[in-house]
């Protein structure tokens, strides 16, 4: 397979660099800074010290034996990125920017946040590196994320509540690129997800490409050979593509993207970006997108705030394409029913976005034989959740 | 492409502008908001007014280079169902009425890349515009564009911003029309001063600009407010719509 991206950072037709020419030198800035630093060995090694004493990696990966017995199919590990420092695989994205922050000389960061999982591993770093940091979060999110906000605060970052458009994750979006355009001078932008303009959909898949790494070796010390299958969810993708990017080239491990159907893939609240959407240009790159015949961008609908997003990552529409991963829609019913079962079988709650990543692997498993192997990505854990949870029990049992 | 096409409208007024030694004034609005016909209005107010071109605005749902003032005309715009040949239909309606300034349409990439970019730029120069301003088309993506804009006869008219530096000289190499000279980082909206270093931004921008034949454009706030806001009034809109002069440029 073609090395992707080519330098206009092209996935095929996708990616690129759609943006307001005010950016674009702090994007060839970034790209240059990256590249420099990418395989410098100082660099790598302060990125992999943190990864390592400060979240705590690597981080497991558990046979579920429970689970596998419940299915009676495929073997059934869990990579566990929620035991990462902060709870989430977001962290793996901000040490790398924020080291390279650091190097650049920026003092300043901002990042965007849904969940608000991004924003406390943004604010995390600041602290740790000593960067003024401040997170856009969509004013809808801060309601639904409390927890997250005051965790954000607690470390020392100013959380900006983003009043315009649809007050969730993609108007965060929008308002950090603007904060940016005026800023840009002396401002360090951390993009949470392997989306956006060039390089920063590169970039955050290789500080990713940690998970599947790690996985690559876990599972042939466990089990001799290479998985079956690998199952992730998928918002703008940044911990699917972590997963999937070692095994590309492995054309017998089947690649499953899990994508959010909220209340269903026939209604109009759903955050089912391939499934629904159609190519176009969103937030710096051309990709799907779930949009309607005019180009408008639509508001998207999930129960899991990080996969609330009407956009997905350029790589991403380019591994559906060429067929080499496919994507499946998981309504928030299903994610809420896999959320339960997990926490009751293995005694792991999973974030709301894991869990519909585990929902389509206990959907698969028992049709696969008992000597199959499947890897689901456990990209967070579910105490931040706890709250919106119990609101939609509330709200659909009598 | 061909020589023997008439002259494009935006070089043609320029051309007299600097005949007569005056600069032009070329105000921006949202088309749409609050409906199409106060927008066909609105055009034809602007013209009274003095405006020598136009920047007809396509709302969208994500206009990551506006400010508050220009998010709120799209999000109205959008409620009312706007759709890009409605915007388009602006510009006819008011050629119709005897509006004879230059039309160019602003409007993000995607609504346009969505109707095909063949049909998009056959849609301009039918409904009689002259140029298109696509903020989020840097030069790295928008050789088709400018090859089917050129084969129409339309301008892609680029922008250059206080931090582009020695893209300017690229950019400018390939303008057509003029160029857009985004006067402070930031997004649109009303602002008491410009970027700081803004001459020697001018200073270093002017001589591939002058170069290559194009004028820098100064949109005066006071001026183009002034003229929207007194149409406005006439047309008893001052509860619903507080207009104000948008692109922090010149």
């Amino acid at each position: 397979m073609n090395q992707v991206p080519d330098q206009h950072g092209r996935f095929g037709p996708f990616g690129g660099k759609y943006v307001p020419e005010t950016l674009m030198n702090a994007l060839i800035e970034l790209e240059e800074a990256y590249l420099r630093y990418k395989d410098d060995p100082d660099f790598l090694e302060e990125v992999r010290y943190l990864l390592k004493q400060y979240s705590g990696r690597p981080t497991p990966l558990y046979y579920a034996e429970r689970l596998t017995q419940q299915f009676g199919g495929a073997k059934i590990y869990l990579k566990r990125e929620d035991l990462n420092h902060t709870g989430a695989h977001k962290i793996n994205n901000t040490i790398g920017q924020a080291v390279l922050a650091k190097r650049m000389g920026k003092k300043k960061v901002i990042a965007e946040t849904g969940a608000g999982q991004h924003g406390v591993a943004s604010a995390t770093v600041a602290a740790l590196m000593g960067l003024e940091c401040k997170v856009f979060m969509g004013e809808e999110d801060t309601k639904r994320q409390q927890l997250n906000v005051f965790r954000m605060k607690l470390l020392g970052s100013e959380v900006i509540p983003v009043m315009s458009g649809t007050r969730t994750l993609k108007d965060a979006c929008n308002e950090t690129l603007r904060y940016w355009v005026s800023n840009v001078e002396d401002t360090y932008y951390i993009l949470g997800s392997v989306t956006g303009p060039h390089p920063y959909p590169m970039m955050v898949r290789d500080f990713q490409r940690v998970i599947g790494l790690e996985a690559r070796d876990q599972i042939q010390e466990a089990e001799g050979r290479l998985p079956d299958v690998i199952v992730a969810a998928v918002g703008g993708g940044s911990n699917a593509i972590g997963i999937f990017h070692p095994f590309i080239n492995d054309a017998s491990v089947r690649l499953v993207g899990v994508e959010a159907a909220g209340r269903g893939i026939e209604t109009e609240e759903h955050a089912a970006t391939m499934t629904k959407g159609r190519p176009g240009v969103f937030q710096g790159s051309m990709s799907y997108v779930l949009q309607d015949e005019r180009g408008q961008v639509l508001p998207a609908h999930s129960i899991s705030a990080g996969l609330d997003y009407p956009g997905i990552g350029p790589e991403h529409s380019y591994l559906k394409d060429i067929k080499r991963a496919e994507y499946v829609p998981i309504t928030d019913a299903e994610a809420l029913d896999a959320l339960k079962m997990l926490s009751r079988t293995e005694g792991i709650i999973p974030a709301l976005e894991s869990a519909h990543a585990i929902a389509q692997a206990v959907k698969i498993a028992p049709a696969m034989a008992k000597d199959e192997i499947m890897i689901v990505n456990l990209s967070g854990r579910g105490d931040k959740d706890v709250e919106s949870i119990m609101s939609y029990e509330e709200g659909v049992q009598p | 492409m061909s020589t023997t096409t008439a002259p494009n409208a935006i070089d043609t007024v320029f051309a007299e502008l600097k005949e007569r030694g005056e600069t032009a004034l070329i105000p921006f609005m949202t088309m749409g908001d609050p409906d199409l016909d106060t927008s066909v209005a609105l055009v034809e107010a602007a013209q009274r007014a003095g405006a020598h071109m136009i920047e007809l605005g396509v709302p969208y749902s994500d206009p990551l280079a506006d400010g508050p003032v220009i998010q709120r005309a799209s999000e109205r715009a959008l409620k009312n169902r706007i759709t890009m040949q409605d915007c388009m239909g602006v510009a006819s309606e008011a050629r119709r009425r005897g509006v004879t300034m230059p039309f160019i349409l602003f409007t993000y990439y995607n609504p346009a890349l969505q109707l095909g970019l063949p049909k998009f730029f056959g849609l301009l120069k039918e409904h009689g515009f002259s140029g298109v301003i696509i903020p989020d088309l840097p030069l790295e993506e928008d050789a088709e564009a400018r090859a089917i804009a050129e084969e129409c006869g339309v301008h892609l008219i680029p922008l250059v911003a206080p931090t582009s530096q020695a893209r300017v000289e690229k950019i400018a190499a390939n303008a057509r029309g003029f160029v857009y000279c985004v006067s402070s980082l930031g997004v649109t909206g009303v602002r008491s001063a410009f970027h700081e270093g803004i001459e020697t931004f001018f200073k270093h921008g002017s001589p591939s600009i002058i170069r290559t034949d194009l004028r820098r454009l100064r949109h005066f706030f006071a001026r183009t407010c002034g003229a929207i806001c007194r149409a406005m009034r006439r047309r008893d809109c001052r509860q619903r719509h507080r207009p104000k002069s948008r692109r922090g440029a010149s």
